[in-house]
């Protein structure tokens, strides 16, 4: 028999991580629905915004101040990645395969880039607060939920802004249908390259938030892309809720699964369930909610 | 001036051209219809105006202005709107919502307000279903959301590219009706149909394309002289 105690306290970390795997598996989600772009360098924006965070540290000594600069520097980083890499190719017949492979291409340039400017060496980001605590019998790292509670921020002012603002409108247009969004009169490319920039700046605000657990190093972003990608296969690709529902079900099963099981064993465990999912509903999740 | 003029245009997709040499030249004040068969470049004609077709050679102008190739943006803020084949709502957004982003480029809230109510005057169902997906309604009524989102900029001039096909008969009395009114109001409008006897009852000019070729050009009165043309596109019933 499990105690309560522990299934409580493992379904707490679960609901914590997720918040952080929403974070990064969202941005990434929302440019297939919108620029049909399946971003392989959206690992890299993480990479990316784990490094600026950590030198505007260095530089202001302000932990907001480092999270302000992810956000934007990645945010243009987006924005740049659509107008001169993906827009040139977009009448192309096969734009989705070619923009993954620019993409991809563009994450390993980040890298090299980084890792020649910079060097390999990890860099240590210090944690926000050691401060741990002690509720109801439950153990609570206080950075860990100031994690979250950013995270659950960023991605209720995206909703917002997707479900209330015009700006919001012309993206969900751009998505459902981007030739009559045109005779609308939206702009769809300024639509991609705002989508490209908010969801860069979403894998942003995730690297700088998570590099005192990952620390800062070239290649750090991409096991969060994988395990994004995962969430995001599972939440159905281009499905915001799905992917929502998909990041919170699969940590909490995650964490609560390592009451019996060692951690590497509840990854294959994630995968099996991405696997189930698709050859049950290739839509994933999105597939039941959204139709 | 023109309304709207297209000189001498070539256009098509990728190495398929479409369009012949078109002139047209639409000219204030009146219903103009477009008719020809099937796969004839009707369509193709109103996404040229639109900006949403390459114009490989030939000018397209808006009152005056060339707008060959421009932003569809460009053509909307010239108060040219479409109501595309099909109609094209955006089906996971409400009714309501389609109608806001028919009037995109309008931010007045008294003007929105305004609008919305002439629309719901129009198509009372659209404000009984404004909270509703748009995918959710009938085929007649998302017709109805597209004409209303086509209505909401309040366009100079609107081109209603076939409203009334795959529509039940009641409906497509409706859909005339409709076009009438705006006519009695005085709107400028193209229309293409392919329902021809019904729509050459309210256009008042009528051009025939065929293969991208303007085969035809009148008053919709001298073409009931045209023998030739009446039998060829039109069918004799009407002659
Ligand atoms: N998006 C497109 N890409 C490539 N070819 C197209 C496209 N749309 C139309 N065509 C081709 O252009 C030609 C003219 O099409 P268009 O849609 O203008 O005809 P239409 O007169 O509107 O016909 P219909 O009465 O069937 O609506 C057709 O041969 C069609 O196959
Ligand atoms: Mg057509």
């Amino acid at each position: 028999m499990v105690s309560l105690g522990l299934l409580a306290q493992q379904i707490v970390n679960g609901l914590f991580f997720g918040g952080q795997l929403a974070l990064i598996a969202i941005g990434l989600t929302l440019i297939w629905g919108v620029a049909r772009v399946l971003n392989f360098s959206h690992g890299a924006m993480f990479m990316v915004g784990g490094y600026v965070g950590f030198f505007a540290l260095g530089f202001t000594g302000s932990v907001a101040a480092a999270i302000l600069a992810s956000i934007v520097v990645v945010f243009a980083l987006g924005w740049v990645t659509e107008f001169a890499l993906l827009e040139p190719m977009r009448d192309r017949e096969e734009f989705d395969i070619a923009s993954m492979v620019v993409t991809l291409g563009l994450a390993i340039f980040l890298e090299n880039a980084i890792l020649v400017g910079v060097g390999s060496r990890r860099r240590a980001f210090p944690a926000l607060t050691e401060e741990v605590w002690r509720v109801a019998g439950l153990t609570i790292s206080v950075q860990r939920f100031v994690i979250f509670l950013i995270s659950v921020f960023a991605l209720a002012a995206l909703f917002l802004v997707i479900s209330r603002t015009k700006l919001g409108l012309a993206i969900r247009a751009v998505s459902q249908d981007d030739q009559t969004a045109l005779l609308m009169g939206v702009r769809p490319r300024r639509v991609y390259a705002i989508t490209l920039g908010c969801s860069a700046a979403l894998a942003g605000l995730a690297g700088v938030l998570l590099a005192p657990l990952f620390t800062v190093y070239p290649s750090v972003g991409w096991y969060p892309f994988l395990l994004a990608f995962v969430v995001v296969m599972v939440g159905g690709l281009g499905s915001v809720r799905g992917t929502l529902i998909a990041a919170m079900g699969l940590a909490i099963v995650r964490s609560v699964s390592t009451i019996w099981v060692a951690a590497e064993s509840a990854m294959v465990l994630l995968f099996a369930i991405m696997i189930a999912v698709l050859l049950i509903n290739p839509d994933g999740i999105g597939g039941w909610i959204d139709g | 001036m023109s309304l709207v003029e297209l000189d001498a245009v070539d256009a098509g997709y990728g190495e398929n051209q479409v369009l012949h040499d078109l002139t047209l030249s639409i000219q204030p004040g009146r219903v103009n219809c477009i008719i020809g068969p099937n796969g004839s470049g009707k369509s193709t004609t109103l996404k040229a105006v639109c900006g949403l077709v390459d114009v490989w050679d030939g000018t397209i102008r808006v009152r005056g202005d060339d707008v060959t190739n421009a932003h569809p943006r460009d053509v909307v803020e010239r108060g040219v709107v479409m109501l595309p084949q099909g109609g094209n709502v955006f089906p996971e957004m409400t009714v309501k919502e389609n109608l806001r982003i028919g009037a995109f480029l309008v931010d007045d809230r008294d003007v929105l307000e305004r609008r919305y109510r002439e629309v719901y005057e129009m198509f009372p169902v659209l404000e009984e279903k404004k909270r509703q997906r748009a995918g959710e309604l009938s085929g007649g009524q998302q017709m109805m959301v597209a004409f209303g989102r086509a209505l909401m900029p309040d366009p100079e001039i609107l081109l209603l590219d076939e409203p009334s096909a795959g529509l039940a008969p009641d409906l497509v009395d409706d859909v005339f009706d409709q076009v009438e009114r705006l006519k009695e109001r005085g709107r400028d409008m193209i229309i293409i149909e392919q329902n021809v006897r019904r729509v050459l009852d309210v256009a008042e000019y009528v051009y025939v394309l065929d293969q991208g070729e303007r085969m035809y050009e009148g008053e919709t009165e001298a073409l009931r002289d045209e023998d030739e043309i009446m039998r060829m596109y039109i069918g004799e019933r009407h002659g």
